[in-house]
C-alpha cells in the first residue's frame, strides 16, 4: 500500500497542529461559531444531533493492520468504544470532543491518516472497487489511479471553494462495478478501447440524493497518462459554471443536466485542450513509481484452489459463509474474506475497539496485514489461503463477524439516521434492526437469495436508497417520521434507481411492507436462481403494488 | 401567555462535546430538557438570537424549537427534538466513557 514520505507526513503534521490552534481559539472565544464551522470541516469535524462527529478518510478503503489498530485506540481514547464503517470506504467517530479532536487527528497523523477533505465543499475520498487488485474480473489494479487522484486532489489549491462536495470512484473491473461510478461526480472505468489498449473510460454527472442521476460516459476512452489533465478539466467546467446559489442545484449532475451532456463535453475538451500537455501529464515513469506501492505481497506459490474453495462451500460448518462471504482471487491458493458487520444487533458498519484489535490480528495471521473498507459497510481480508478458511472462518465466529450473509437481505446498507445525523427526517438504524431480526434465519436469507437493502434517513441518500434492489427512503410527513419503500434499483453496471411503489408507511409498518414484498417474490419468481432484481424486471411493479395496497 | 399561543424552548450545542443543552430559567445551559424555560415563540426567538452573540464561547447556533406542556412535562412536538433530547434509541457499543 502507499506509504507515507516525509513531505506527506509534514504536511499531515502541520495540518493537526493548525487545527489545534484554531480549536483553541474557538474554546477562548477568540473565533465564533460562524468563524470555526468551515475550519472544523475542512477536518473532517461535524456537529451532528448529539456530539461532534469526526471521519476519518481511509483512500480508496485500504487500512493496514497498524492503522486498524490506532483506529481502535482512538475508539478506546477518544469516543465511546467504537467507530462506524461509512458507505465511503471512511470510518466516523460519534462522540469526540471538541478540546481532544487535535491530539486524536495527531495519533492518525502518527499512522499516515487524517480527516482531511473529508467534509465540505471539495474532492472527498476516493473509493474504489474493495477487491481492487485481487478480482479475477479486473483489467488493472485502479488504486495507483486512486493514489494519484487522491494526490492531485488533496490540497488542490483551485478545488477548495467547489459549489459542493465532489466524489469519484475508480474501478479496474470493467464487467462488475463493485464501486458504484455511476453514482459519483466523476466515475472512472479502467477499460480497454477497439485497438486493445488499456486505458480509462471517464464518466461524469452521477449522484443519489434529491436529484438522482446516473453518470454519463464524457470521454470514452482516454490514455490514462491524461486522466489528471482530463479530471481537472472537468472540475474547472464545474467550479466556474457550477450553482453556488442553491446547495439542491449545486452538484456537478445538475450542471450536466442544465448544459445536456454534449455541450458539457464540449466545455470540458475546449478546457483540456489548454492544459492537456501539461505538467499534469502522468509520465510512465510516475505510474510505474505509484504502481510499485501496491505490488502484490509475497504470495506463496500454491496450486490452484477452486476445488478445494468448492468443498469448502459443501462443508456442513462452514458452506454458506464460504459460498456468501468468500470470494475468488486472482492469486491461486487464495481467496478474498469479507467480515460482515451486519449483525440483528449492532447498528450497521459498527465495529467494537476490541474487534478492530482483532481483525488487526486476523489481518496479520491470515492476510499480509491488510484489510479494506467497503461502501456496503462490511470488511475485507483480502488475501487468505484457501487451506486455511476453515481456521479463520471459527476464529470470526468469536467475534460475531462470520455472519454468511453478504449481499443477502440482512446486509443492509444504513446510514446513521436520525439516531445521530443532524440532517435525517427519520430514524434508519432501528429499522435496519428490525428488519435483520424479521429475516434471521439464515434459511430463509439464503432461499431469498441475493437481495440488497439500502435505506436513508433523508434524501441526501448517504445510505444510497434510490440503488437498493428494496430502497427505504425516511421521510418528515407532518412531523413525524414515515418511510417510503422503492423497488428495482442497482448500483453496478446496470445501474438503476428504484421506484417508489405507493404511500410511505409508518415506522411500525415498514418491516411488514419489506416481508410482504418478498413474500410476493418468493411466490412468483420463476426459479429459485431468478434474483429478486430479476423478477423485478420481468413482472414490473404491479404484483408487488398489489400485494402492499391490494388491488386498484 | 395563552393558552393557545406557541410555546418554545431554547436549545443549543455545548461547545465542548456538541451535546443538546437548553436554557433555564436561570439563564444558565442544562443538558436536562425538563429543566428548559419554556418562551412565548416570539420572545424565544429573540432571546435565541441574543444568546447566539453572549453565550457564544460555551454554546454554538442556539435555536428555538416548539413543545407542548403535558402532565407537567415539556414534550418536543418534533421527532427529531425528542430524539435528541433522550440520546439514540439504538443500542451503542458501550456506555459513554464520561459515565463509567
Amino acid at each position: 500500500m502507499y506509504q507515507y514520505d516525509e513531505y506527506d507526513r509534514k504536511i499531515v503534521f502541520e495540518r493537526a497542529e493548525q487545527f489545534a490552534k484554531q480549536v483553541e481559539r474557538r474554546i477562548s472565544g477568540d473565533i465564533s461559531e460562524l468563524q470555526f464551522k468551515p475550519l472544523r470541516l475542512q477536518n473532517g469535524l461535524y456537529m451532528q444531533l448529539h456530539a461532534y462527529m469526526l471521519r476519518v478518510a481511509i483512500p480508496y478503503g485500504l487500512l493496514s493492520s497498524k492503522q486498524m489498530r490506532m483506529l481502535a485506540h482512538i475508539a478506546r481514547k477518544y469516543d465511546r468504544g467504537y467507530g462506524h464503517f461509512s458507505t465511503r470506504q471512511n470510518i466516523q467517530y460519534n462522540w469526540p470532543k471538541l478540546e481532544e479532536v487535535p491530539a486524536l487527528l495527531r495519533d492518525l497523523a502518527s499512522v499516515d491518516m487524517h480527516a482531511i477533505q473529508t467534509s465540505g465543499n471539495c474532492i472527498r475520498n476516493i473509493t474504489s472497487d474493495h477487491l481492487a487488485g485481487i478480482a479475477r474480473d479486473e483489467l488493472l489494479d485502479p488504486r495507483a489511479i486512486c493514489e494519484i487522484l487522491r494526490q492531485w486532489s488533496t490540497f488542490h489549491p483551485e478545488f477548495a471553494f467547489l459549489p459542493r462536495k465532489f466524489k469519484i470512484a475508480v474501478t479496474g473491473a470493467p464487467d462488475h462495478d463493485r464501486a458504484a461510478v455511476r453514482i459519483h461526480d466523476i466515475g472512472v472505468r479502467i477499460v480497454k478501447n477497439d485497438a486493445g489498449e488499456v486505458g480509462v473510460q471517464v464518466l461524469a454527472g452521477g449522484g443519489l440524493g434529491r436529484t438522482p442521476v446516473i453518470a454519463r460516459v464524457i470521454r470514452e476512452w482516454l490514455p490514462t497518462e491524461d486522466l489528471l489533465s482530463y479530471c481537472e478539466a472537468i472540475l474547472r467546467v464545474y467550479n466556474q459554471y457550477g450553482d453556488r446559489k442553491d446547495k439542491y442545484k449545486a452538484r456537478i449532475k445538475i450542471l450536466v443536466n442544465t448544459l445536456g451532456v454534449d455541450e458539457f463535453r464540449r466545455q470540458v475538451d475546449e478546457e483540456w485542450a489548454h492544459i492537456k500537455d501539461g505538467v499534469m501529464k502522468l509520465t510512465p515513469d510516475e505510474l510505474e513509481r505509484v504502481s510499485k506501492f501496491f505490488v502484490p505481497p509475497a504470495y506463496k506459490k500454491l496450486a490452484d484452489s477452486d476445488k478445494l474453495l468448492a468443498s469448502h462451500r459443501l462443508d456442513k460448518t462452514i458452506g454458506r459463509w464460504a459460498q456468501h462471504n468468500v470470494a475468488l482471487h486472482k492469486v491461486p491458493g487464495y481467496n478474498a474474506v469479507y467480515l460482515s458487520l451486519k449483525t440483528k444487533d449492532i447498528p450497521p458498519g459498527d465495529v467494537s475497539d476490541t474487534q478492530m484489535e482483532q481483525i488487526a490480528d486476523l489481518a496479520d495471521e491470515f492476510s499480509f496485514g491488510e484489510i479494506v473498507a467497503t461502501h456496503s459497510q462490511n470488511l475485507v481480508l483480502p488475501h487468505v489461503e484457501t487451506s486455511r478458511l476453515p481456521e479463520l472462518y471459527a476464529k470470526l465466529v468469536e467475534l460475531d463477524l462470520a455472519r454468511p450473509n453478504v449481499d443477502l437481505i440482512s446486509d443492509i446498507i444504513c446510514c446513521p439516521g436520525l439516531d445521530f445525523c443532524d440532517l435525517a427526517n427519520a430514524r434508519s438504524i432501528p429499522q435496519a434492526l428490525e428488519l435483520s431480526q424479521r429475516f434471521e434465519d439464515l434459511d430463509y436469507q439464503h432461499d431469498i437469495g441475493e437481495l440488497n437493502i439500502k435505506m436513508s434517513g433523508c434524501i441526501n441518500a448517504c445510505g444510497h436508497h434510490h440503488v437498493g434492489h428494496i430502497g427505504i427512503l425516511g421521510i418528515n410527513k407532518r412531523g413525524e417520521e414515515a418511510y417510503q419503500l422503492a423497488l428495482g434499483g442497482a448500483p453496478g453496471n446496470d445501474a438503476a434507481f428504484g421506484k417508489i411503489v405507493g404511500p410511505a408507511f409508518p415506522p411500525e409498518k415498514i418491516a411488514d411492507a419489506v416481508e410482504t414484498v418478498v413474500k410476493r417474490y418468493l411466490e412468483i419468481r420463476s426459479s429459485a436462481d431468478e434474483r429478486f432484481l430479476d423478477t423485478y424486471r420481468r413482472v414490473g411493479m404491479a404484483p408487488f403494488k398489489e400485494a402492499l395496497y391490494g388491488a386498484a | 401567555m395563552g393558552e393557545s399561543e406557541e410555546l418554545v424552548v431554547i436549545t443549543a450545542r455545548w461547545l465542548a462535546d456538541g451535546a443538546p443543552v437548553y436554557l433555564t430559567a436561570k439563564g444558565e445551559w442544562s443538558r436536562d430538557f425538563q429543566q428548559s424555560k419554556v418562551f412565548p415563540a416570539e420572545a424565544g426567538e429573540a432571546e435565541a438570537a441574543k444568546r447566539g452573540q453572549s453565550d457564544q464561547p460555551l454554546v454554538a447556533d442556539p435555536y428555538t424549537f416548539k413543545i407542548e406542556r403535558r402532565d407537567g412535562s415539556l414534550d418536543a412536538l418534533s421527532t427529531r427534538e425528542r430524539i435528541r433530547s433522550t440520546g439514540p434509541t439504538t443500542p451503542l457499543r458501550r456506555p459513554d466513557r464520561a459515565s463509567t
